[in-house]
């Protein structure tokens, strides 16, 4: 089989998502300042639900689902819902809207970032958990605040890479070959 | 019909997908903590990557941390020589009150305290999601590790052991909500839970009727239940919401133990009294159900 561009992109994206879950654990999970726990998955999950076919970001979601999973405590299931809930929203709001001003993509990536830490209160809170809502919030502020401030810098450079593989598709559905 | 789905498929899909999730929560829920076979297999498949990702951060903080180690190098050494030399006449002090302590508990027959045994195990990653607070630790299975055991540090309680690996194992922290832990208060010897709650903090709760706690007693393991000896410190009381006369009173606990700082902790070795009962009746399998089944109420 030719191993062409569009395999290549698919691994390498594969791969963006493998790095960043072992990134996040090994690398940020480690610093003591919150401001440092960036959820890169989640902007590259928003990415892929808004530029790529919803059947190759599913699978790519799921994945990620599966390897936080085997590096958390968390309950089963937990990250393959949340992933699902913001792929499927994601998806649905940029086909139905166009979102071309930079604080409406924002304004939905935060949503859909606030979204787990509900969905995380609402577990401890049905699991008889405490949960004080202000400290809660001032807790995962610093976290959140800057996940959504870098998130529009990553899109542009996940969509710079991107691009690059559309580009040197281009070429190789021409006769020119990746590898 | 047919129309009906296709004009509104779409809407009933998101709707689905954004509150099912709530209600699947809302309910009990699993507290499984062992991988499924899909998950086994994620994790197998993934460990290329975790090897160079994982490698990669050890060797950056490892030269960054020589670094910071030898910047003001001189001037620790110079304490900890000091320290050292204050902590010898200690230990000389204890050495005797130890000796007579052994002494006296064997004349009034009581049951001699075992040595801690302990394995020293690096603190390799983190939660990826930030929010359930778990470590991994370099220590497996092939280090005599398992699930049930107690993991502290110098400055007290870490956590508990729940999923292990030939050469690594997950720790579930004492701060995490899932976690509960049977302590007393030292100053008044009153027994009561220590649960994590989902700002990192730890909440004192369900204490004997008529307790007294007040802002900065010290909260110690009981030794009763669970795997960590009786005096191991795990916070002080930092908060006191209601009034001691109170029906409710929230008691904040700020764990003695720095978190987001751990870098290197300690394995206790001997499983505590339950552990060692369930697993030579039942064996190794049952106590893997008894840790999973317990998973919801930590220790």
């Amino acid at each position: 089989m030719r191993l062409t561009v569009r395999h290549v992109h698919y691994f390498v994206m594969i791969f963006l998502v493998l790095a960043f879950a072992f990134f996040q654990s090994y690398v940020l999970g480690v610093a003591s300042w919150s401001v440092f726990h960036i959820d890169f998955l989640t902007i590259f999950i928003v990415y892929m639900a808004v530029e790529h076919p919803l059947g190759d970001a599913f699978v790519r979601s799921l994945v990620a689902a599966l390897v936080v999973t085997t590096l958390s405590l968390a309950p089963s299931g937990f990250f393959v819902m949340y992933y699902v809930q913001i792929l499927v929203i994601a998806a649905f709001v940029s086909k139905r809207f166009v979102l071309w001003g930079r604080l409406s993509q924002f304004g939905l990536f935060a949503g859909l970032l606030a979204l787990k830490y509900i969905l995380f209160a609402v577990l401890v809170v049905t699991q008889g958990g405490s949960l004080m809502m202000l400290k809660y919030f001032l807790s995962v502020l610093p976290s959140a605040a800057f996940t959504c401030f870098v998130a529009l810098p990553m899109f542009r450079i996940f969509s710079a890479l991107d691009s690059f593989f559309e580009a040197r598709r281009g070429r190789d559905e021409t006769g020119y070959s990746l590898i | 019909m047919k129309q009906y789905f296709r004009r509104y498929g779409i809407w009933i899909l998101v709707a689905f997908a954004v509150l099912f999730p709530f209600v699947f929560y809302s309910g009990e829920i699993s507290a499984r903590r062992d991988l499924s076979v899909i998950e086994r297999l994620a994790f197998a498949a993934s460990r290329p990557v975790q090897f160079v990702v994982g490698g990669t951060a050890s060797g950056v903080s490892s030269v960054v941390n020589r670094y910071a180690d030898l910047r003001g190098a001189k001037l620790r050494s110079i304490e900890l020589v000091d320290e050292n030399a204050r902590l010898k006449l200690q230990l000389q002090a204890l050495a005797e009150v130890a000796s007579e302590n052994t002494r006296l508990r064997s004349l009034l027959s009581l049951v001699q305290r075992r040595d801690l045994k302990f394995r020293s195990c690096e603190v390799t990653a983190f939660d990826p999601s930030f929010m359930f607070r778990n470590i991994r630790i370099s220590c497996g299975t092939s280090d005599g590790i398992l699930p049930g055991m107690g993991v502290v540090s110098a400055e007290g309680v870490v956590g508990i052991v729940m999923r292990t690996t030939s050469f690594s194992s997950d720790v579930l922290l004492v701060t995490d909500p899932n976690s509960n832990l049977d302590v007393i208060v030292a100053r008044n010897r009153r027994r009561g839970i220590l649960s994590g709650d989902a700002h990192g903090t730890l909440m004192f709760k369900h204490f004997d009727r008529g307790s007294r706690v007040q802002t900065g007693d010290e909260i110690v393991a009981s030794g009763l239940t669970g795997p960590f000896p009786a005096g191991l410190v795990v916070g002080r009381v930092s908060e006191i919401v209601g009034d001691s006369e109170a029906v409710l009173q929230n008691i904040e606990v700020e764990p003695t133990v720095d978190i987001s700082r751990l870098s290197e902790v300690l394995v206790l070795l001997q499983p505590s009294r339950e552990v060692d009962t369930i697993r030579r009746i039942g064996g190794d399998e049952w106590l893997r159900k008894v840790v999973e089944g317990t998973g919801r109420a930590g220790g």
